[in-house]
């Protein structure tokens, strides 16, 4: 994907929506126009009125150049309320095409983009209003056009007057407008510097004032210290923009002041050449006032137009960055993957890790080391061990999440990245809370495939029918806030939606990824069993730390250190008197009920 | 609480101004003669204009014109320089100001009762009051400016206008009335179509979220789900299309009206300055230099009603919600040490706000000084919110709680002698040393020797010293959910205190830490009354004593060895955990 800059706002634009962006660009030049008509008509009125105040006799052409100027003044006004249809035209062209394939192309990113905080901020930035921020670009570059076109405009008008002056006036303006343009730039770079510090601030505010922060707060009650320090860097911050936006001004008015000189000098060339008749009156007073004018013009809209477009700059810049980010290359759309998975189905026999060694991108420790095992089909699998083990990075690489690693995984003996994922059905800790309906949820746009009685089966599976039933449209209630009519469930229902959509899925190998630390160890339990249940005759993968959970299963790992330290049944483990026998022991002793207190824990 | 636009403007004006009262003076007072010299130019233009055609008509000498251009060249110089110091200036006294409104909300959420938290309405002020605080500088900037810029300004163009003509004075009504009518109906209207549109557009937001934030991506992504929201999110975003399409097609219109309105207005300004200068009544300069300044005029009289009718409208709610805020209820203030650790429960109910039942059941229980009491019970017995009320975080709503001999009232808390580990602790992007320290800021005590007391190894097991930050955020460290929790445990045992609280300290740690941290708690404990909250009863077993909690109740009190023979509550739940682990 090439690099695109501010530019190129305008080619989006105009491939989204060419009619409205070309009827928008003729517009604006010529509202770029009128200043330029109407200092020539005024110039001709006030001569027409000169000549007639001194002849008494009004002719024709005074009521021209009134008629002229009326007609400028409708172009004016009723132009602006088209250009303003016309940019939400643009927006919403836009929004269908441009801001859908960036949607798109998001939802294809490898996956570790968004697992990377920064990456994420970036892509957030990038994602939000996109549509909004190509259509304000473009429209910032034509106002740049637009004040460029008017003080032109002046020129020439100038020109064919004291054609030298005009030429002077340029010679000074050129590299005032360089200056500013370059400044701009340099502003933006300064202004990253202070974010972290206000960044910082946000997050103290947080602190002091968030609903999540109250019980330490009264408890502990730092607030005080840390208001003070929230206000010292307020103030730092503060300070620090506040200089930033003090060169700014100064730019800005340096900018106006230069053109006020300019202006001056044009005076005193002008005021001997219209008092010896060189320059006529009107023309004298309407170059006056367009030059007046220009003033105004270059001490906002100038330098504001240059800051925004510095700033679009750099919007388009991590906007290119985002496209040429690169994709998922496994991701199928739906159809396809609906139809393979049933082959995968039918032909599923072993999943294998081979000597796989594995670091999250952009860190150094190694979180899986030379890790092998063998998974059968048919059999129930755990995968247990301390907190950063490693259990959870080998549910993301069995998904395919991370597709690069050393070492090979396998799938039937051939490498996994040749299979679509259709062969996996996971349920994650944190299960998605899709704000759809109830049915959608769970089929997840198999809605067609999949039989009533088979949803109304697997609800029934999973526990869930008290509550469809309580629910006022059942299966079609709109879950989550969006829709005014929808409402949410509870975290122990969404857990069982969650369930329900891996119990519809007919993928062969099923996972269960370690719930929540907080849970209630009998619910925690529970949802063990559930899962057992509705994955009868499948080849299951558990992952926990609570050892009671999965010794039923046929086949236990334990992950040490990013490896597999032990292997076998519950049986062969406790046996072995090793590091499975070690915790289990650890987390057993609690329950035994020959011995008491707390004196004898540290003797095992 | 809801306030008109009077009551919340008087409410909120002395709030904003004061802290920065020398501030806004020195503005108040520069703004003024900045709003007197846009009016002066035009006056000067017109002078110099008049001037010129003088000095052609041979009436004036060259160095009266050479002098009216200087004045008007100084005169613009000068306004000029007031704008930029005005506009510079207002945006420091405002964020000044702001920071301190900052300070003010902190302080005062500070004092508030932590049970307000658990409120919607208070929590709808709070989200807002920040914003709120931000359009109250916002109302208090515009409101002084339309003082000290903008009427002055009118007041000397209006006086200029009828000395020249006074018919021109229909000319500032002309102004005034068009761009009046036009904010007027924009409100209106503007308010309803975006209230059209907004469910539409909320809508394929929702549906573009499963695609593009990390919220549900995994799963999106490993469900193969992506193409099934895109098609969801396309169909949204037509919808959105067409309904905003009908909407601004009909904006548009209005628009058009509205601005055919202000089209005659100017115009039939444009035609009384030309007919007066037609017939002589007023001079070309005049002719001018007025007709020059009709622009800056719309423009600025658009500046009023944009703002202050803004205020009105939208932000009006927000600094609503922040008043609120400022005068919500405080809690208890005043801090006792206490003598023991002692802690008496009599008959104590409790029930969350906008809850229907009552949370906790007439309680009653007492630990003495030095005890080690568990307290147990299944997901949403109350345990938490016990342990708030016996840290004096939520008052009780009947019945009363004596922590260390003093009953805890409406004014008295006791939070300098008691410490605890949350359930949910905070993971504070601070520093690993803040981390700990924060909950006693004062303390001269070694921090690092704490946290060698739960994790003698934290040095290389964190991958952290003293000082690296613990976010990614400000470029530190992210530590894992057992790390974090070691932490918290630190911080809590860090704090000295005569009692100290334990809600669930081990969740996130896996078996084989748990059980040294055990031995932490214990030592912890010696010295202190130590309250532990948990649903591990393995954990339960090292108290002194169990209180089994069930459906706000309690329902069972008693050492572990009591209560297992009891065959109650806490057996039953016992004999389920304990199964796992029989063959």
């Amino acid at each position: 994907m090439k690099k695109v800059y501010v530019l190129d706002a305008v080619k989006i634009v105009f491939q989204a929506d060419a009619a409205a962006a070309g009827f928008f660009l003729l517009l604006r030049f010529l509202q770029a126009l009128v200043p330029t008509l109407q200092t020539l008509s005024v110039a001709g009125f006030i001569d027409q009125v000169t000549a007639a105040g001194r002849s008494g006799v009004h002719n024709r052409g005074l009521l021209f150049f009134i008629l002229i100027l009326v007609a400028l003044v409708a172009f004016n006004w009723l132009s602006k309320s088209i250009t303003g249809l016309l940019e939400q035209h643009m927006e919403m062209r836009l929004r269908t095409t441009f801001k859908s394939q960036l949607v798109e192309k998001i939802s294809r990113l490898n996956y570790d983009a968004m697992e990377n905080g920064r990456v994420r901020d970036q892509i957030s930035r990038v994602n939000k209003d996109a549509e909004k921020r190509i259509r304000e670009a473009y429209a910032r570059l034509l106002r740049l056009l637009e004040l460029i076109l008017k003080a032109a405009g002046v020129l020439i008008i100038l020109f064919t007057q004291v054609w030298w002056l005009a030429f002077f006036i340029l010679a000074v303006s050129v590299p005032c407008f360089y200056i500013s343009m370059k400044s701009g730039k340099e502003d933006y770079d300064a202004q990253a510097d202070v974010t972290k510090v206000n960044r910082m601030n946000e997050y103290y505010n947080e602190m002091l004032k968030g609903r999540e922060y109250v019980d330490e707060r009264t408890v502990f009650g730092y607030h005080r210290e840390y208001r003070e320090r929230f206000l010292q860097q307020y103030e730092e911050a503060r300070k620090y923009t506040t200089g930033i936006r003090l060169k700014w001004f100064i730019k800005m008015k340096a900018g106006s002041m230069a053109v006020i000189a300019v202006s001056a000098a044009a005076l005193a060339v002008m005021i001997p050449l219209t008092l010896d008749g060189v320059l006529s009156t009107g023309m004298f007073v309407a170059l006056m006032n367009a030059i007046f004018g220009i003033v105004q013009n270059m001490s906002w809209d100038l330098t504001y137009s240059i800051d925004r477009v510095a700033w679009y700059q750099n919007y388009f810049r991590e906007l290119s960055e985002v496209l040429s980010m690169s994709e998922d290359q496994t991701i199928t759309d739906g159809k396809k993957s609906a139809e393979s998975k049933e082959k995968e189905a039918a032909v599923f026999r072993t999943l294998e890790f081979r000597n796989v060694t594995f670091r999250y991108p952009g860190t150094s420790p190694n979180i899986l080391k030379n890790l092998s095992f063998k998974i059968d089909a048919g059999k129930k699998y755990a995968f247990v061990g301390a907190n950063g083990a490693g259990k959870t990075t080998i549910v993301k690489l069995i998904n395919g999440l991370y597709p690069d690693y050393e070492g090979e995984i396998l799938v039937n003996g051939e490498d996994i990245h040749h299979f679509e994922r259709g062969f996996l059905s996971n349920v994650f800790q944190d299960f998605a809370r899709y704000p759809v309906s109830v049915r959608e949820n769970i089929t997840i746009g198999r809605k067609d495939q999949v039989s009533e009685e088979e949803l109304l089966q697997v609800v029934r599976e999973v526990g869930l029918d008290n509550t469809v039933e309580r629910l006022e449209d059942g299966l079609d209630t709109v879950l989550g806030k969006v829709k005014e009519e929808s409402l949410d469930l509870s975290g122990g229902e969404w857990q069982k939606v969650a369930l329900a959509r891996c119990a519809l899925s007919k993928a062969p190998v099923r996972i269960l990824d370690e719930p929540t630390s907080a849970m209630d160890p009998v619910y925690e339990n529970e949802i063990y069993q559930r899962f057992q249940q509705i994955s009868q005759g499948k080849t299951v993968l558990l992952i926990s730390h609570r050892l009671a959970s999965v010794k039923m299963s046929d086949f236990i790992f334990v992950i040490a250190d990013g490896a597999v330290a032990e292997a076998g049944s519950h049986w062969e483990l406790m046996e072995k008197n090793g590091l499975y026998r070690t915790m289990y022991e650890e987390q057993a002793k609690w329950y035994e009920k020959d011995r008491e207190g707390g004196e004898d824990i540290h003797e095992s | 609480m809801n306030r008109n636009f009077f009551q919340t403007f008087r409410k909120a004006y002395p709030l904003v101004y004061k802290p920065v009262w020398k501030e806004n003076l020195l503005l108040s007072f520069v703004d003024i003669f900045h709003g007197l010299s846009f009016a002066a130019v035009v006056i000067l233009t017109q002078r110099f204009f008049d001037s010129i055609s003088e000095g052609i008509a041979g009436t004036a000498a060259r160095k009266e014109v050479i002098i009216a251009a200087a004045a008007l060249i100084a005169c613009q110089i000068v306004s000029q320089l007031l704008n930029g110091f005005v506009n510079f200036y207002a945006d420091v006294v405002r964020e000044k100001g702001y920071g301190r409104i900052c300070v003010l909300l902190q302080e005062k959420v500070s004092r508030l009762r932590p049970v307000d938290f658990e409120k919607n309405s208070f929590l709808t002020n709070l989200e807002m009051a920040d914003q709120g605080a931000k359009d109250a500088c916002e109302m208090v900037d515009t409101a002084n400016s339309v003082i000290t810029f903008y009427v002055p300004y009118f007041m000397l163009m209006g006086i200029y206008m009828v000395r020249l003509d006074w018919g021109l004075l229909s000319a500032l009504l002309l102004v005034f009335l068009p761009v009046l009518f036009t904010n007027l109906v924009k409100m209106h209207f503007g308010d309803r179509i975006e209230r059209q549109i907004a469910p539409v557009r909320r809508e394929a937001e929702a549906y573009e979220r499963p695609l593009t934030t990390l919220e549900n991506y995994r799963e999106t992504r490993v469900l193969g789900a992506a193409w099934y929201f895109l098609r969801l999110y396309r169909e949204a975003v037509g919808k959105w299309n067409q309904t905003a399409w009908k909407y601004r097609k009909r904006e548009a219109a209005i628009n058009l009206g509205l601005n055919c309105f202000s089209f005659l207005a100017y115009g039939g300004i444009l035609l009384l300055l030309v007919s007066g200068c037609v017939r002589g009544d007023i001079s070309v300069g005049a002719f001018a230099a007025v007709f020059s300044s009709i622009d800056v005029m719309f423009l600025l009289m658009e500046e009023i009603f944009r703002d202050s009718l803004g205020c009105l409208s939208q932000n009006m709610g927000r600094v609503n919600n922040f008043l609120n805020l400022m005068e919500s209820p405080e809690s208890r203030q005043v801090s006792v040490e206490m003598k023991n650790g002692t802690i008496s429960f009599d008959d104590v109910s409790f029930r969350y706000p906008e809850a229907e039942t009552d949370c906790l059941k007439h309680v009653s229980f007492r630990i003495a000084d030095g005890e080690t009491v568990a307290v147990v019970g299944e997901n949403g017995a109350g345990k938490t919110t016990l342990a708030r009320i016996l840290l004096g975080v939520y008052p009780a709503d009947s019945g009363s709680v004596t922590i260390g001999g003093v009953v805890l009232d409406e004014k008295t808390n006791c939070f300098h002698s008691v410490s605890a580990v949350f359930q949910k602790f905070n993971r504070y992007k601070l520093s690993l040393e803040e981390n700990v320290r924060i909950s006693d800021l004062h303390s001269t005590e070694n921090w690092e020797e704490t946290l060698r007391k739960v994790d003698s190894g934290w040095k290389t097991d964190f991958q952290a010293d003293a000082q690296t930050v613990l976010s990614r955020d400000f470029d530190g460290v992210d530590l894992s959910g057992g790390q974090w929790q070691k932490i918290a445990i630190a911080r809590g045992i860090y704090k000295k205190s005569k009692i100290l609280l334990l809600d669930e300290p081990t969740s996130a740690i896996d078996p084989i830490q748990e059980s040294r941290l055990y031995q932490t708690f214990l030592r912890a404990a010696e010295g202190r009354t130590c309250v532990i909250i948990t649903h591990r009863l393995g954990l339960a077993k090292i108290a002194d004593r169990v209180i089994v909690l069930k459906e706000g109740k309690v329902v069972e009190n008693g050492s572990h060895k009591e209560l297992l023979e009891r065959g109650g509550e806490y057996s039953r739940m016992w004999e389920a955990q304990a199964g796992w682990y029989l063959s």
